[in-house]
Order: C-alpha cells, then structure tokens, then sequence
C-alpha cells in the first residue's frame, strides 16, 4: 500500500503527517501518547500484580507509544506490528531522539503486517486455552485517522472481537478514537460497537493544541476491558516517575463530558466489518446538534463517565442492528431522503458520500436532479427492466409496460415547444397521468444520479465551475435526445411520489 | 489493435505518450494516478497496443469506491486514441469500462465519464455519450503561448497587465522557484487565507501534502513565491507535463497589495516555463460570464494576454444494465 509521509520541520520540533494527517507534533505529542499508554498500562499492573506483562501495539510505528509504555519496568514484551515499514524506518531513524529508541530496544519486537491480518493469525492460531501464554495483558491500538471504508475495519465488531480473544480477561485495550466533539456520532459509534463486542468501556477526551491547531478538535481515547474499570482503579494508579503531561488529578477529569454530547451515545448504531456505518458518521458529522464548541466548558451540564457504568443502548445492540444494515447502500440513502422529505422538504439533502462533500454541494446538485434526468434515455432504461420483468412484482411490470406504451405514443406524437411543455409540466390537469410505478422510477434514477455524482468527488464542480454549455437548452444536439420535457414531467412526478408515500407513512 | 493493462515496465512509455499526444495532460500520467490513490481513489491503466505491441493509446480510469451501488468511472483528459483508429479504441476501452463497471465491489458504476481535451465532439463520441452535469476540469480556459518572445508576450497583454508587472518590479519582489518538500506549508498557508476570503471550497493540506510530495519527486512540479522584503505574499503551484505548464492552484496575502507580487510571480513562471521548453502557460479555469464562478479571476487572468480555448467538457456513457440493476434493486 502506497502511503504519504511528510516531516515538517518547525523551530521548536518536527510534526508528522501520514497520508496527510497529522501523526504528532513533537512540542506536544507527549499528551496524546502518555494519555493513550500510561493508564492502560498502569491498569495492567495493577491488574496483574508480580507479573511480566505482555503488550501489543497496534499501530504506533513512530516508535513514540512503545517509549511510553516501556517507561513500565513491569513490562517484557511488546509486539508492534505496523503495516508501513517507512514508518518503522522513520521510528528507528529520525524519530529515534523523540521516543529514545524505543524500537531498538529488546523487549520490542516489531511485525511488518496489517494489524488485522495479524490478530486473525494470531487468535485462530495461539489464542486457545491451551496456549494462554500468547495472549496480551494490555493492547494499545495507535491508528491513522479513518478516512475510507477499508480504514474503518479496525474500529469494526470484528475488531473488537479480535482483540478480546487476544486480551487476558482482565487486560486492558486503549484505542485512539476520533473526535468527540467534531465526530461526536462517530466517537460514540466505535464506543457502543465495543461494548457490543463485550467490552465495558470508559471515553476520555484531551485537548491536544496541535489537533486543536488542526481544526480536528478536541481527541477521543477509549479504555477498553472485559471487567469494569472503576474510579477507585483509577484514582490509586501507579504511574511511573517522570511524565511530562499525565497526573492521577487529570487522570480523572478527562472522562468528563457535555451532557448533550454523552447523550448522543444512545442514538448510533454499531460498526461492522462489511458496512460503511462509521464512515458514515465521520461524513455526516453536520447532522448532529450539540453545543457548538471545541472544548470542555464548565458552564455546560457535564457528566464524568468514572462515575456510572454503561450499558450498551438498545439502538446499539438490537437484532436489526447486528444484521447489515449500511447506511451507505441505495436502500438505506432512499429511506433517509423520504425521512428528509417527510420531515423537512424544504431542506431536502443526500447524506454526504465524500470527506469534500458538503451540504451546499448536496442542495446544488438537488437543483440539477432534472438535468441529470435529461441525460437518462427512458425508453432504453425501461426496456432493459422490462427484459428483467421476472425480477419484479407483477404489478410493477405491468406498470412498466404501460410505461412503455406511454412513451412510445408520446414519441411519436408532435413534439411540443417549450413553452407548452411548461404549460403541461406545470398544470396538473393537464399533465399526462402517472402511475406510482412511473413516478417511483424517476424518484429512483434521480437518487441513483445524484448519489453518483455526488460521490464522484474529481469535479471541478466543486470549485464552482459547471459544465457551462446549459446543456438542457441544445439537448438534441449532444445526443441527450429530445426527452426534456419528460425529464421534467418525471421530476415532477418523482418528488410527487415521494410526498404521498410520506404522507402515507404518517397515516 | 489490442487492449491489455499497462504494467509498470509500461510506464515510460505511457508518460511519453502523454506527453507528446496532442491533447495529454498531466492528468494520465502515472504520477498523477500514482497520487490520486494516495487520494482513495482506485485506478485501472489500460493502453493500446499495435501489431508490433507498441503502445498506441489508452486510459487510465479513475474509480472513487463508496458502497452505494452507484458510482461513475471517470477519464480525466482522456481517452488517448491512435489516429484513424479511434472508433475502434475507443470501443475497446469502453467495454473493459463497463467489465469494470460490474466489479466494482458492493458498489457498481452506473456510468463512465470521459472528457478528451478537444474543441468538436468527435464521431467516436456518438450520441451515446452525453453531455455531463459537471466537468472533470475545466472546458474553458487560457492560454498564452510561450513561444512568442518575451517581448511580445509582454506587448499582447493587457496595459495594466504590462504596468502591473513593471511596478512589481520596480518594488523589488523577488520571484522563487522550489520543489522542496518544506515549501508546502507556505503554500498553503497563503492558499488557505485565499480560499477563506474568497469563500470557495479549499482542499485539505493532506490534500497538497500527497500531490506535491508525489510530483515533486518525478519533477512534474514546482511552488512559486513571491516576496517582498523577506515576506511570502503570494504563491502558486505548477504542474509541468508534456508542452504544458499549467497553474493549478494559488493564493496570496492581503498585505502589501500595492506591489502587485501576483504579476511578479506569474510572470516569472511564465518566463521560467519558457526556458524550461514549455510550449503553454495554462492559465486552468476561465470564463468571460459574469454570472460564472470563474469570472472574477478570469478577469485578472486576461491582463497577460493569452487565447481563450474551449474544449467540449465531460461526456457520459451510461451502462444502462448496471443503471437498471440499480432500480431493480430498490423496485424490489
């Protein structure tokens, strides 16, 4: 896998891109590591008192995690497995003075390999009852943010799963998670996805000036475990001497959390390997209200999840929910746009599909639907379904052909000019009639084209510029035929449809 | 003719075809796709090969995966296509489009959209291929041609164009020119200012990370500055391919306006376009209608003189089997 690094030199340090995000910042990178390393590890200790811990890092080829939790005399064995081995390079080269060697150090055993790729060897081939010795006490997991579906594998059930049947019952996982306060749907997502797995879990959350510089926000860490973590398992850590950012008194306050950002725990559903549901959330983080601010304020109603233990919600872990259910499929973007247009037409938008998607871009390719329908030739879209009738209910075949015959006859009719093709679109008793097959297609097609462009994110497009020949008006001239009134009449029709199948649902 | 997947031993091959076919553009090259994937993008490199397997033409086909079953495969700048062959390749080239269109994963592609850098739709382009809702680059834009000598360059702009570039240099703005990796955060750091005060959509700096980094390193491009007692006002990005030099991407500081450092620097881009053995200085995006998004700095573009040229945009082919597996789905 082709993967970008980029060093940046500043006067006080380096920061570290992959891919082109940010990896750490050498002025303050020791916030984000000691906070993701040292409770997890400290955890472990006290768990596993007199024992010679065994830690996996996930992730972490920096070299800058292991320096945190080698800090720990109590540890033996770590096992980093990173799947870049330019990072590693990097680790053990230019990075070597910001994690003090770490990956030259003998305790640590580095494996070029996908995380997932490994754990799935590992567990099918060590983990059983028999071979308890190759499981870990405490796994910290170090990833690049997110950015695809194939990146979000490793915040999936599966995962979790994975790394549960590699974990002592009493071991410790820490996972770096996104951002609670500017991916609050997604943050909550991969904490509900791991307690369905069957791991109680606490959030905490920084405030890391570099993110912050980002505009990433504050950043998310989840502390994982079979058994329950408690206040008073973390208010007696030992920690080691000599930590530059972490003490037992923060320790306790970064668990803390907005009222009204917990609460939206309850409403997200869980991440599966084979769904795009946390990719999902990290698009369509404007979906969501909550206090508009990057930060932890004391004037908000917060809430210090030491204090309780949750519960997976039942949104989270219902029957429906394990069963896949992408909310990225056609399906499920067709269910959203009529929940939009049942509760707010006016505001009618298309989930975004693309990090560069934005709601303006959904609302201008909303005004172009009939454009994109112009490009449609209706007679062959249909006669290639009615040559797949057999697929279909009886009734919408049925509906189809008269489609068929409808468009046949209008074809071969005089065409009309413009203006009365206004006239008819506009005047609904005059308007050829359609039966909710007719308009249920064009509703579709519409979704189909607007979901592909707007997925098709190598558009100047998004830069303002469209195709600037107005190509409705010579439409016969650049082969999109003469079906531009029925692009309109369909339209019409389409978002008709799409009203009384709302109003329907309200009845 | 033959169509088989260009490999890497192909590459050099593929990029002096781009670079010497009439309408190539930096957007077929290998870099090019090389940092496209770095992007999320998948690609599917295909040439043309003759009897004596001697790469002819081809396309690489740009693929954004999501899982919505609906998706188009796109062709930036492209199909390249052998003379008197074109009808032909482009038949090959559309059916290995559509054998991709239906492995596409749980997604599909409903469409493949091409957009070859010419001024007339071709015969090839039957009416099978329509007119797409939005363009992959732009299909207006400007030109100077650079082998005209610098004298005439300079007495075919604009007064003010020509006034602006003399006071520039008057003030003593310096110009430079780099492709180290060190410049990128100057860059953006004025692009960013640019994008925000002008209130138009800016790429990440991940985004500029992993194209400059790439083409940096194949010497396919180049940051400019301009400065001004020490001070970076304003920067561009040059991508260099074939006879083209072409600007993608700028931006400049509010401050110290008066020494106009954006006639400076393009002008010197030009100037050291030139003596690169560029044949263009693409200019990337015009439009003389003011309602358009491009007009306002279409205007300050059309003081350096130039040639507007106007090329016939993107086209889409649909696969209407994939469009209807689509509906059938959700008719169901």
């Amino acid at each position: 896998m082709a993967t970008s690094l980029f060093v940046e030199q500043h006067t006080d340090g380096i920061a570290f891109y992959i891919n082109g995000e940010l990896q750490f910042h050498s002025a303050d990178e020791a916030i984000y590591h000691e906070y993701l390393t040292i409770p997890a590890i400290a955890l472990a200790a006290k768990r596993f008192p007199n024992q010679l811990l065994r830690v996996l890092i996930c992730g972490g080829g920096d070299g800058l995690a292991a320096r945190d939790i080698l800090r720990f005399p109590q540890v033996n064995q770590i096992d980093l497995v990173d799947y870049s081995q330019e990072v590693v390079d990097l680790g053990k080269q230019d990075f070597a003075s910001f994690n003090q060697g770490s990956l030259v150090n003998p305790k640590v055993a580095i494996h070029i390999q996908e995380a997932f790729a490994f754990l799935n060897r590992l567990v099918q081939e060590f983990c059983t009852e028999s071979l308890h010795d190759y499981k870990y006490h405490a796994i910290i997991c170090d990833f690049t943010y997110p950015a695809s579906v194939a990146d979000t594998q490793i915040y999936a059930l599966e995962w979790f799963s994975l790394l549960k049947q590699a974990l002592m019952p009493l071991g410790i996982i820490a996972t770096n998670a996104v951002s609670p306060d500017r991916n609050t749907l997604a943050f909550w997502c991969i904490y509900q996805t791991i307690q369905a797995a069957g791991l109680s879990v606490k959030p905490l959350q920084l405030q890391i000036p570099s993110f912050i510089n980002h505009d990433y926000g504050n950043w998310g860490f989840l502390l994982a475990s079979e058994k329950a973590i408690i206040r008073s398992e973390i208010e007696s850590l030992d920690l080691p001497p000599n930590l530059q950012e972490l003490s037992l008194d923060a320790l306790q306050t970064v668990f803390t959390f907005d009222t009204a950002i917990a609460q939206t725990r309850h409403s997200v559903t869980i991440h599966q390997k084979d769904s795009s549901q946390l990719l999902f959330y990290l698009l369509n983080r404007l979906n969501i209200s909550h206090p508009n601010s990057s930060t932890v304020s004391s004037e908000n109603p917060q809430i210090n999840f030491l204090d309780f233990q949750d519960a997976p919600t039942a949104i989270a872990t219902s029957r429906h929910n394990f069963q896949l259910n992408d909310p990225m499929s056609l399906e499920a973007l067709a269910q959203s746009w009529l929940k939009q247009l049942e509760s707010n037409p006016d505001s009618l938008l298309i989930p975004a599909q693309h990090h560069s998607h934005t709601p303006e871009i959904s609302q201008e390719w909303l005004g172009r639907a009939k454009q994109l329908l112009n490009q449609i030739d209706f007679p062959r879209l249909i006669a290639k379904l009615l040559e797949r009738s057999q697929e279909l209910p009886h009734e919408i075949a049925d509906d189809l052909r008269e489609l068929q015959n409808k468009i046949i006859k209008f074809q071969q009719a005089k065409p009309l000019d413009e203006q009365e093709s206004q006239a008819i679109s506009t005047d609904s008793e005059s308007r050829p009639s359609f039966n909710l097959t007719t308009a249920k297609v064009i509703a579709i097609v519409s979704l189909t084209l607007l979901v592909a462009n707007l997925a098709a994110p190598d558009a100047v497009f998004a830069k303002g510029s469209t195709s600037s020949s107005g190509f409705i008006s010579n439409g016969s001239d650049d082969g999109s035929g003469g079906l531009g009134f029925w692009g309109l009449m369909m339209t019409v029709a389409g978002i008709f449809w799409l009203i009384n199948l709302a109003n329907d649902n309200k009845k | 003719m033959i169509l088989r997947e260009l490999l890497d031993s192909d590459r050099i091959s593929w990029d002096n075809l781009t670079q010497t076919y009439h309408h190539g553009c930096f957007m077929q090259s290998w870099t090019w796709a090389n940092f496209r994937e770095l992007d999320g993008y998948q690609t599917f490199r295909y040439g043309l090969f003759d009897e004596s397997d001697q790469l002819i033409g081809g396309c690489i086909f740009y693929f954004y995966p999501q899982r919505s079953a609906a998706n188009l495969i796109f062709a930036s700048a492209a199909p390249l296509l052998p003379p008197n062959l074109e009808t032909e390749g482009m038949q090959l080239l559309l059916n290995q489009a559509e054998k991709l269109s239906q492995g596409m994963g749980s997604g599909g592609a409903i469409a493949l959209r091409i957009e070859p850098l010419l001024s007339a739709k071709p015969e090839w382009m039957n009416q099978d291929f329509v007119r797409s809702p939005a363009d992959l680059m732009p299909s207006e834009t400007l030109w100077i041609d650079l082998q005209k000598s610098e004298s005439v360059l300079l007495a075919e702009m604009l007064p003010k164009g020509r006034y602006n570039i003399g006071l520039s240099q008057r003030h003593g703005v310096e110009t430079v020119f780099t492709s180290e990796d060190a410049a990128i955060p100057h860059f953006y750091d004025l692009f960013y200012e640019t994008a925000q005060r002008q209130g138009f959509l800016s790429e990440s700096y991940g985004f500029f990370i992993k194209l400059c980094q790439n083409l940096f390193r194949e010497g396919m491009a180049e940051i400019g500055f301009a400065k001004y007692n020490g001070k970076i006002l304003a920067t561009i990005l040059l991508i260099y391919w074939g006879d083209r030099c072409t600007y993608l991407y700028g931006g400049r500081s509010e401050s110290a306006r008066q020494v106009m450092p954006v006639y400076a620097l393009h002008w010197a881009a030009m100037q050291r376009a030139k003596q690169l053995g560029h044949r263009i200085y693409d200019f990337y995006g015009y439009s003389d209608d003011p309602t358009h998004a491009y007009y306002k700095f279409s205007r300050f573009k059309r003081q350096f003189g130039g040639t507007v040229k106007k090329t016939i945009g993107a086209h889409d082919y649909f696969f209407y089997d994939r469009l209807a597996d689509a509906v059938i789905r959700l008719l169901r």
